[in-house]
C-alpha cells in the first residue's frame, strides 16, 4: 500500500476499520441468525418424522427424560411464580377499580390479562433460565468434551438423536404448563379477590368464564408454541457453537438466554399484533 | 499387494496463515496397523481428524475404502462411518451413561436388533476389552486407561473394517499402555482390524506399528515401515526415534530469529 497517496490510505484504513467492526458484528449476527433459522428448520423436520422413522427406541429414550426435566420438573416453580402473579394482577388492577365502584371487573382485567399475555411470558421466560439454558450447558459441554466429534464419527446425527427431542418435548410441554400457568394465576387471583376485597369464588369464576373468549385461549397457546421453538433453536444453537473451553461455555449461556428473552419479547410483539389484527 | 483402504493425496490445511499439513500423501493396505509419528504441534491429529471425515483439507483428495469421503453425500459418508471406529484421546464417552450404555449407543442408533441381543454384545465388546466388571460404572468413576479401552469397545460395537486411535496411550502408566498396545495388536491379528495410531510414544510404536508415517512440521519426512524409521540416517528422524534433546535438528534457530521472536 505504500505507493497509494496517503489520503486514499486513510480511506482504506477506514473501510478496513469498517470492515473489522461494525460490518464485521453485523456479518456475525446475520450468521447466528442463519444458523438459528437453520436449526429450527432441521429440528422441526426432524421432530416431524423421528416417530415414524429413524431410531425411535433410540428417541424415545431420550424425549422421556427430557419431557420429564421441561414438564414434570418445571412444574413448581411456574406454578408458585403463576400463583403470585395472578394475586399482584388482583392487588395492582383492584385498587384503581374499586375507586371506579368496579370491583367486580377485576376477575375479566385479570384473565385477560394472564391468558393473552402474563401466562405465556411467564412461562417463556422461566423455561429459559431453566431449561434453556442447560439445553446450552449440556450441548455445550458435550462439545468441549468431544461427544459431539464423537457421535458424529459413529454415524449418528446430532440433529435426530440430540435436539429433535428437545423440539418435541418443548413443543408439548410448553404450552400444557402455560395452562397450568394461567389456571394457577386465576386461583392465586382468586384467593386474594376473596381475601382482599371480599370477593366470592362463584362470582370470581363467573366473571372469568364471561369475559374469557376461546380467542383469548388459544391466542395464548399460540404464542407459548412460538416462544418454545424460538428457546429451543437459540439455546441449542448456542450449545453447539461453543468454543473456547469452559469460558466460552459461560459466556455462550448468558448470550443464549440474553437472546431467547429478547427474542421471546419481539415475537411477542409481533404475534400480538397479529392476533388483535385479524382475530379480536 | 492388497487393495489400500486408505489413499490420501496432496492433502493441504492450513488454520488462517498456519499451515498445518502441507501436500501429505500416502496409502494403507487393509490388516495393517499404521502409527502417525510427530512432535506435538506437528498436525498428526489434525491428519486423523480429516482422515476420519470432519476436517476437510483446502486442497487434496482422502479416499476410505475406495470412495473420496469429500465428494460424497452425507448420507453415504454416515453409511461409511459404520465402518470405521474411532477413540480418542480424552476417550470422548457420554458422561451422562454407563460404559455399557456408551457401548449399545451405536447398536440402538444403527440396527433394529432386541435389547437382549445388544445387552449380550455390549457383554461381548466390554470382555474383549476387560471391563465387563465395570460396565455399570459411569465414564467418571473409572480411571483414564479404563475410558480408553471403553471407548475402544465402543468403537468395536459395530464390527469396523478400521479403527483410529488418537493417542491411546497419553497420560498412561506402562502397564495401561501395554495393555492398549497389545489390545490392538490383538484387534489386527483376530479380526483382521486396520488401525490408524497417531502417537509419539516410540515404546508403543516399536510394539505395534507396521507403518509408520513421520510428520514434521506438517509435511511427511517418512513413510515406510518400522524397520525404515529405526534404521534412517536421517538427522531429524534420529532425532526423534532416539529422544534426543541436544540436536538443533528440530529446533534450529539462530540469533537473528531469538532477537526476532523474543526480543522485538
Amino acid at each position: 500500500m505504500s505507493w497509494l497517496p496517503q489520503r486514499a490510505a486513510d480511506a482504506f484504513g477506514f473501510v478496513g476499520q469498517l470492515s473489522s467492526g461494525p460490518i464485521a458484528r453485523v456479518n456475525t449476527t446475520m450468521g447466528q441468525v442463519g444458523g438459528i433459522m437453520h436449526l429450527l428448520i432441521r429440528g422441526l423436520a426432524q421432530a416431524a418424522i423421528a416417530p415414524f422413522v429413524g431410531p425411535r427406541r433410540l428417541w424415545l429414550k431420550q424425549l422421556f427424560p427430557l419431557m420429564t426435566n421441561v414438564g414434570a420438573r418445571s412444574f413448581p416453580i411456574v406454578s408458585l411464580v403463576s400463583f403470585l402473579m395472578g394475586a399482584i394482577l388482583v392487588l395492582q388492577t383492584g385498587e384503581p377499580l374499586k375507586r371506579l365502584g368496579q370491583i367486580q371487573e377485576v376477575p375479566g382485567a385479570v384473565a385477560l390479562a394472564l391468558a393473552r399475555e402474563i401466562a405465556p411470558l411467564m412461562t417463556a421466560i422461566l423455561m429459559t433460565a431453566r431449561v434453556g439454558a442447560s439445553f446450552t450447558a449440556v450441548l455445550g459441554s458435550m462439545k468441549i468434551n468431544e461427544e459431539l466429534l464423537a457421535l458424529e464419527t459413529m454415524g449418528i446425527s446430532i440433529t435426530s438423536y440430540l435436539i429433535s427431542p428437545r423440539f418435541t418435548s418443548m413443543l408439548v410441554m410448553v404450552p400444557c404448563l402455560t395452562v397450568f400457568a394461567y389456571l394457577m394465576g386465576m386461583t392465586g387471583g382468586a384467593l386474594v379477590a376473596s381475601a382482599v376485597y371480599g370477593l366470592p369464588y362463584e362470582l370470581y369464576v363467573s366473571k372469568t368464564i364471561y369475559y374469557l373468549t376461546m380467542t383469548d385461549l388459544t391466542s395464548g397457546l399460540v404464542k407459548s408454541g412460538l416462544f418454545a421453538l424460538l428457546i429451543t433453536a437459540i439455546c441449542c444453537h448456542f450449545g453447539l457453537s461453543t468454543e473456547g473451553g469452559s469460558v466460552g461455555l459461560g459466556r455462550n449461556i448468558m448470550i443464549a438466554v440474553v437472546t431467547s428473552i429478547i427474542a421471546i419479547i419481539m415475537m411477542d410483539a409481533v404475534a400480538t399484533g397479529w392476533i388483535n389484527n385479524y382475530f379480536l | 499387494m492388497s487393495t489400500p483402504v486408505i489413499e490420501v493425496d496432496g492433502v493441504h490445511r492450513s488454520f488462517g496463515s498456519h499451515k498445518v499439513l502441507c501436500d501429505v500423501s500416502f496409502r494403507l493396505e487393509e490388516g495393517q496397523t499404521l502409527c502417525i509419528l510427530g512432535a506435538s504441534g506437528d498436525g498428526k491429529t489434525t491428519l486423523l481428524k480429516v482422515l476420519m471425515g470432519v476436517l476437510p483439507p483446502d486442497a487434496g483428495r482422502v479416499l476410505i475404502f475406495g470412495k473420496d469421503i469429500y465428494a460424497i453425500s452425507s448420507e453415504e459418508l454416515q453409511e461409511l462411518r459404520r465402518g470405521i471406529g474411532v477413540t480418542f484421546q480424552s476417550g470422548a464417552l457420554l458422561n451422562s451413561m454407563s460404559l455399557a450404555q456408551n457401548v449399545a449407543l451405536p447398536l440402538e442408533y444403527h440396527t433394529e436388533l432386541d435389547d437382549d441381543t445388544i445387552a449380550t454384545m455390549v457383554k461381548i465388546k466390554l470382555q474383549q476389552v476387560g471391563l465387563l466388571d465395570a460396565a455399570d460404572r459411569r465414564p467418571s468413576e473409572v480411571s483414564g486407561g479404563m475410558k480408553k479401552r471403553a471407548a475402544v469397545a465402543r468403537a468395536l460395537a459395530m464390527d469396523p473394517r478400521m479403527l483410529f486411535y488418537d493417542e491411546p496411550s497419553a497420560g498412561l502408566d506402562p502397564i495401561a499402555t501395554s495393555r492398549i498396545d497389545r489390545l490392538i495388536n490383538d484387534l489386527k491379528t483376530g479380526m483382521g482390524i486396520t488401525n490408524v495410531v497417531v502417537t509419539h510414544e516410540m515404546e508403543s510404536v516399536r510394539r505395534i506399528a507396521d507403518r509408520v508415517l513421520l510428520q514434521y512440521r506438517g509435511t511427511v519426512l517418512l513413510d515406510g515401515s518400522l524397520e525404515d524409521l529405526l534404521e534412517s540416517s536421517e538427522p531429524r528422524v534420529q532425532q526423534f526415534v532416539n529422544g534426543d534433546i541436544e540436536s538443533l535438528a528440530l529446533a534450529p534457530t539462530t540469533l537473528a530469529a531469538y532477537h526476532r521472536d523474543l526480543l522485538l
